[in-house]
């Protein structure tokens, strides 16, 4: 639920504790021992966010007599971290990302949830291949997507988008080339792209590559690649990155031009789109760009009539790749009833619809949710986008090891965007920078 | 060396009521040993800093020799100027102390050397030269402070109170040092003090400074003699002149009941300025023990003996009307051999012709050059 | 909101009556003891509390962090000295070290000459003037250096060129026709890297100057005066007699400075997170810990730091020393 990895602030006091929790440190195993009705929820969405949830989940534990502490914190995977190391351990905790879950899933700490679940009713409703991203390289189910977000959206500003010749999203790669050199042909920028976010410059830079790569190779090279089951820098990675070169980075495609891109800032990078006449007239980014504080107030306050979203197309008008993201719930406390009830309830159709009604941010991982729960037609629309999904998978810097996914992945691509290394070399340090 | 000359200097800080230095009109001689003395505050130090240049003259000018400096900076006056607290350069040897005008008016290494050591004879400092101010004793930083300046051989020596952070004994020492080596190197000194002491002792001439105004230029010996008006008859000498303000009849001065006569040429100014008073001083060696009905009586409060001399200091009873100006305390000075006891009433006679008058009213002296003979009492 | 207050009071009477009763059972247990060594023994017992908080809080981790750097990246194993070898010879760590290296000379050096200038210049206003010139220019310091990040952010901005500059510079640059400049990617010749440091500069130099405007202060007056009468320029009189007599403010500015820019981290951190060849030492080290969670690495890091720091810090103890021997 929460927008991307944001910047981590940590305490030299936390740098501190973390040195020296113990001489050399050993993994321990056990959950939480708690078996009563009042348990802590642990979760890194805050704000606003935060009330919409506990709004929604709180009348239902109190009917269901379950008392639950939250615990909200912008700094999530420091704490679940240290909490771990100190055998501390919320009951539930979500994770905004399923690499730290799956680390923490290595200790023994986390439950099975297997048995938790009821698996095939999760199996047929969720995206497809959404559960994957809450198990580990062995396939067990150690959390579960209770939100999503569409990260392949294309965002195009309607009216001035029509009057150039874009009313419908492209259904191929080629197409969307195609698309992108006819604008370009009349002397207009098709796109918009900025991957500046202060310490996290570089990330709206990995999404693309991501996204290239699913749509080119589809589901199973690319968790292979996420995996680090082919190395990083495999030619595929390569030819990737010279077609997001060819599309957006070559001359006169992308607004201020390439040298612009890694200082722009991603969350305003598309407003351009609505100057007139439009600065650029595609920019892809994640569906949060809907919420405030990015797109203009005359934009947001007329979203349905003035921006249109289309979907990445797929290699062919056939296949239709999804990348995505999203919190996933997991369990410490596996023998407390009371905290697998809330468990349930999170991964329960009836939880989604409800936070669908109530909290405009929302995307359900379920594809059970009703459309009209949706508050607006843009919303829908990313609903729409992600539940025709042919398949769907967990963003992938989220999923490498920190080194990497929020690392050396983020600075080599801003490095290799802004010009000082080309793409061969930024793949090499990154492969060289993966974990042994 | 040079001459220096003040005419009509006003030093006037921005923001003060009145003037430091106000119209100071004065003309120092080549190689002459001039003192300015005067209590604090009176501008003298104020004065000496507007010779270096050191203090913005408003108004008037400042000559040196021929030149007129009023305007030029410091650096252009070619004088040097020893500090109260000596202003050495701690980060430096006493002989790159002394050197360091030297070296910055580019002179060759080997010549500051020779200079430098000749004035560290002189001075009794070779033995110091590679030390750091910080190492000296008080007395030897004093001499550094005179060495930095006599190596440069300047125009015009100025000093402000350079002996004032000296113990006594070595005060008086190294007065008599500063003003044989003036003589010997015949520089042109202008010396600034607020002990009279030190200026009766040193200078050539002393001039008397109160509240920016010049009071009195002299020798030490007219100024003694013949104070302009009461500030400096007050102010020289020590211990300090008796003044006793007196009623006046037709003959003179009424004291203690009695008729103390006054000149005819006094009595002519006082009379035209319409005066029923007058300021009488006397100095405490004027005065002469007689007996008992013969002079005023005396009642001794302290005795102070200093070995050669002994000073009374007591209530001399004038009898002015009753109250007023009766049991003012006076000093005298007295037999050192037989001197007399605490709370013993003795009695004085005063020599007339050493008292010295003046005007109540502007403070100015009356006497003449000298008072007259004593006139017997009718 | 009330029971946090009351916990909050309870916790200090508790510290407070926690540390009394420990210095009277300290004390109890020196009584106890012969009187000679009750003696010898007091002045040592009332210290091990602080000695054992040192021992704890300071000591301790620093060992546990020289082990650590010689274990991987999860502290599980050792690796001898496999962390030292891998920073040392990559040429990302080397290019880090480089830029430090860069932050080191020009840093501390930039903030004495720039200190010394407005000190004496602010020397010179009405006094009205000065305070309110050295309020203005120490108010940087009060701001710190992610609000130092905010500002100077606004001033290197730079926006595409079809848009609005909101950059101060780049403000200027096109408001006389050119072509907004990237700032902080400009790496041929480290621009960025000193455009980081004009920051560092602008937070301390007010620091700087506070320091040194006391200690010219000091100076006497009348060494002044005796230097211009012995014919020395206002330049000459500076450098040959202001200087030298602050020279050990000088180094300690210089000193604090230096350790100051070894861990110089927020503004890096802030404006480029390292990125466009600007990484330093603490935001390698910050990110090897938190995000490559490479324990092994971040404590080769310190280790390395510690080891450069440690001379400087033994010399300004002794400098310190020195001063307090000539007061």
């Amino acid at each position: 639920m929460r927008i991307r990895p944001t910047v981590k602030a940590a305490a030299v006091l936390g740098a501190a504790a973390a040195l020296t929790a113990g001489c050399l440190s050993s993994g321990g195993g056990g959950g939480s021992s708690n078996t009563g009705n009042t348990i802590t929820m642990m979760y890194g969405f805050t704000g606003n966010q935060s009330d919409d949830f506990q709004a929604v989940v709180k009348p239902w534990a109190q009917k269901n007599n379950i008392t639950i502490n939250f615990a909200p914190t912008a700094d999530f995977n420091n704490l679940i971290n240290t909490k771990v190391a100190a055998n501390q351990l919320p009951d539930i905790a979500i994770f905004p990302q399923p690499g730290i879950m799956r680390t923490i899933s290595a200790t023994g700490k986390l439950a099975d949830l297997s048995s938790v679940l009821t698996m095939s009713d999760l199996q047929s409703n969720m995206l497809p291949g959404a559960l994957k991203a809450g198990q580990n390289d062995s396939g067990t189910q150690y959390a579960v997507l209770v939100s999503a977000n569409v990260k392949n959206g294309v965002y195009f500003p309607k009216k001035a988008a029509t009057a150039a010749g874009l009313t419908q999203g492209p259904q191929t790669m080629d197409q969307l080339q195609q698309l992108t050199n006819t604008i370009a042909g009349t002397g207009r920028t098709p796109w918009c792209f900025g991957i500046e976010a202060a310490a996290a410059t570089g990330w709206p830079a990995t999404d693309w590559v991501e996204d290239l790569m699913v749509i080119n190779n589809g589901s199973d090279v690319y968790n292979q690649w996420v995996q680090h089951k082919i190395p990083f820098n495999d030619p595929r990675v390569l030819s990737v990155l010279n077609q997001l070169d060819q599309l957006v980075l070559a001359n006169g495609h992308v607004n201020g031009g390439r040298n612009a891109v890694a200082s722009n800032n991603f969350g305003t990078a598309g407003n351009p789109m609505f100057d007139n006449p439009p600065g650029c007239f595609m920019y892809r980014q994640g569906n949060f760009l809907t919420q405030a504080g990015f797109f203009p107030k005359a934009v947001l306050s007329d979203l349905d009539n003035t921006v249109g979203v289309f979907p990445m197309p797929g290699k062919t008008a056939e296949s239709k790749p999804v990348l995505g993201g999203g919190d996933l719930a997991g369990l410490f406390s596996a023998n407390n009833d009371s905290a697998k009830k809330v468990l349930q309830y999170l991964t329960s159709s009836e939880f989604q619809t409800a936070m669908a009604k109530k909290a405009s941010w929302y995307l359900a991982p379920r594809k059970d949710v009703p459309l009209d729960s949706y508050p607006s037609k843009t919303s829908q629309n990313f609903a729409q986008i992600q539940n025709q999904a042919t398949e769907w998978v967990f963003d992938g810097s989220d999923q490498m090891p920190g080194a990497v996914g929020s690392g050396s992945f983020w600075k080599e691509m801003t490095a290799w965007i802004s010009g000082q290394e080309d793409a061969k070399t930024a793949l090499d340090k990154i492969e060289a920078s993966w974990p042994k | 060396m040079a001459s220096i000359s003040y005419d009509h200097a006003t030093v006037q800080y921005p923001g003060a009521e009145r003037p430091s230095v106000n119209a100071l009109d004065l003309e120092i001689a080549d190689g002459e040993f001039l003192v300015l003395v005067g209590p604090s505050g009176c501008g003298k130090s104020t004065s000496l800093r507007a010779i270096a240049g050191l203090e913005a003259v408003t108004d008037g000018t400042i000559r040196i020799g021929e030149k007129d400096v009023t305007h030029l900076p410091p650096k252009d006056r070619d004088i040097a100027m020893v500090f109260q607290n000596y202003a050495l350069y701690p980060h430096m040897s006493v002989a790159d102390n002394m050197g360091f005008a030297l070296k910055i008016a580019g002179m060759k290494k080997d010549e500051i050397r020779t200079r430098v050591e000749d004035a560290a004879r002189i001075l009794d400092l070779t033995e110091y030269l590679e030390r750091k101010p910080k190492a000296l004793s008080g007395g030897q930083r004093q001499r550094v402070a005179m060495g930095r300046a006599i190596v440069r051989s300047p125009q015009a020596f100025l000093m402000d109170e350079p002996l004032s952070n000296l113990d006594a004994k070595l005060r008086v020492q190294t007065r008599t040092e500063i003003a044989a080596l003036q003589r010997r190197l015949g520089t042109t000194t202008v010396y600034v003090t607020h002990d009279q002491v030190e200026a009766m002792t040193m200078g050539d001439r002393v001039a008397v400074l109160k509240d920016g105004y010049l009071q009195q230029v002299d020798t030490p010996r007219n100024l003694y003699d013949r104070p302009d008006n009461v500030f400096v008859a007050g102010f020289i000498g020590s211990p300090a002149m008796n003044l006793i303000d007196v009623d006046l009849d037709q003959d003179g001065a009424v004291l203690g009941g009695r008729s103390f006569p006054l000149p005819r040429a006094v009595m002519s100014t006082l009379g035209a300025e319409n005066a029923r008073t007058a300021t009488v001083g006397f100095r405490p060696e004027s005065v002469r023990v007689v007996n008992e009905g013969e002079g005023f009586p005396f009642e001794v409060v302290v005795v102070e003996e200093l070995g050669s001399d002994a000073y009374a200091y007591g209530t001399l009873h004038t009898n002015r009307e009753a109250g007023a100006d009766d049991g003012k305390l006076v000093t005298i000075r007295v037999d050192a051999r037989r001197t007399p006891m605490k709370g013993e009433t003795i009695h004085l006679q005063i020599a007339a012709e050493d008292a010295h008058v003046f005007s109540t009213e502007t403070g100015r002296r009356v006497s003449g050059e000298r008072v007259g003979p004593p006139v017997p009492a009718s | 909101m009330l029971i946090k207050i009351v916990n909050a009071l309870l916790a200090v009477l508790g510290g407070v009556a926690g540390a009394v009763v420990l210095f009277y059972l300290l004390n109890k247990f020196a009584e106890i003891l012969p009187s000679r060594w009750e003696e010898r023994l007091k002045p040592y017992l009332f210290l091990l509390p602080a000695f054992a908080a040192i021992a704890l809080y300071l000591i301790y981790p620093t060992i546990q962090t020289l082990v650590y750097s010689f274990a991987n990246a999860a502290s599980t194993q050792f690796v001898g000295f496999k962390n030292y070898s891998d920073l040392l010879t990559s040429s990302a760590f080397q290019n880090t070290l480089f830029n430090t290296l860069l932050w080191i000379i020009v840093v501390p050096a930039g903030t004495i000459v720039l200190g010394l200038m407005i000190a004496s210049l602010a020397d010179r206003l009405r006094p009205s003037g000065e305070k309110f010139a050295k309020t203005l220019i120490f108010l940087p310091l009060a701001i710190g250096a992610v609000g130092a990040g905010a500002i100077w952010k606004f001033i290197y901005a730079a926006n595409p060129p079809t848009q609005h500059q909101i950059g101060l510079l780049n403000g200027i640059v096109t408001g006389f026709g050119g072509n907004p400049v990237n700032w902080l990617q400009l790496s041929s010749g480290r621009l960025n890297s000193f455009l980081l440091m004009v920051m560092l500069l602008w937070a301390q130099a007010g620091f700087a100057m506070v320091l040194l405007s006391a200690a010219i202060k000091g100076v006497p007056t009348d060494t002044l005066e005796a230097a211009r009468l012995d014919g020395a320029s206002e330049g000459a009189i500076f450098f040959r007699i202001v200087i030298p007599q602050i020279r050990t403010t000088l180094v300690t500015v210089f000193i604090t400075v230096l350790i100051g820019v070894l861990k110089t981290f927020d503004i890096v951190y802030v404006m480029t997170n390292g990125n466009f060849n600007t990484n330093v030492v603490a935001v390698d080290f910050y990110n090897q810990l938190f995000t490559n969670s490479n324990a092994g690495y971040a404590a080769a890091i310190v280790v390395m730091l510690m080891i450069v720091i440690i001379p400087v810090m033994v010399y300004q103890v002794r400098q310190f020393r020195a001063e307090e021997v000539a007061r």
